[in-house]
């Protein structure tokens, strides 16, 4: 029976969204933390999206190709720092500067509405597929 | 056999458990909304009529008992792709597109518990 995969696969997707939605509160963590140098600014990870083979065939028909979703890796790109002047800080170098991640909050906003939205759907397939599965079973007992 | 149960249930537990494939394969194209390079997959049930080559030349003749099905699978859109990632999942059209085939596995197990139950009252005799 395949309604027990479908359930699997939304187990996979909301997994999958979960991480999005860990990085984005990373990110948003992230932005506010200075470095006295370039290299040190901390970079925020950003989760690769891949599609993931099933088979979703049955006694019925064999070898149905599905796909459900899974991180691929973490991407840490490498994005050019915020410079801003601040003599008095601690962290400030030689020319008063430090140095800040540049994350757009705006930006991470959104991902974590898409990667929320991507989990609700998730969800009500995984509802679904439990409510069918239930009828199916009601089949057993009495039929009068 | 007197009963066959095979026979009696008919085409509708083909049909339900080949709905819960095509469910799985729509469930798919839903998770992978984001997914870059991601192309929908279309998979729909063919209903269509066995040929034996036989014919119905006399009015006593009994006819073919119905109907066989399959499951079709394709991409969705062949032609280019509009979206810059390269995924071409509308999530409105998958969802109206479970729904569909969610009440069509309902439909079916509505048919198989009134076959159930028919039978069950061949059995008592009643």
């Amino acid at each position: 029976m395949s309604l027990q995969l479908v359930q699997a696969m939304s187990g996979y997707a909301m997994v999958a969204q979960a991480t999005r939605l860990t990085l984005v509160a990373e990110a948003l963590s992230y932005s506010e933390i200075p470095s006295a140098s370039a290299d040190d600014v901390l970079q925020p990870g950003r989760a690769v999206l891949q599609a993931r083979t099933v088979d979703a065939g049955s006694v019925a028909l064999p070898d149905v190709p599905a796909f459900t979703v899974e991180v691929a890796s973490i991407s840490k790109e490498q994005v050019p720092p915020q410079v801003r002047y601040q003599p008095g800080h601690p962290l400030a170098n030689a020319n008063g500067e430090v140095f800040y991640p540049d994350i757009s909050t705006v930006e991470e906003m959104a991902t974590m509405i898409s990667a929320a939205r991507s989990f609700d759907a998730a969800v009500a397939v995984f509802s679904s597929a439990r409510q069918m599965e239930g009828q199916a079973l009601g089949l057993i007992g009495t039929h009068s | 056999m007197l009963i066959s149960f095979d026979a009696a249930m008919g085409i509708h537990p083909r049909v339900a458990e080949l709905r819960t494939s095509q469910l799985a394969v729509q469930a798919g194209n839903v998770f992978n909304v984001e997914t870059p390079g991601y192309r929908a997959l279309e998979a729909g049930l063919e209903f269509f009529q066995p040929v034996h080559g036989l014919a119905v030349s006399d009015r006593r003749h009994i006819g073919g008992t119905g109907a066989e099905v399959d499951l079709s699978l394709r991409f969705r859109n062949a032609g280019e792709i509009s979206s810059d990632n390269g995924n071409d999942v509308s999530l409105v059209l998958e969802q109206a597109e479970l729904a569909q085939s969610m009440s069509g596995f309902n439909v079916s197990v509505s048919l198989i518990r009134e076959q159930l139950s028919m039978l069950e009252r061949v059995i008592s005799g009643r």
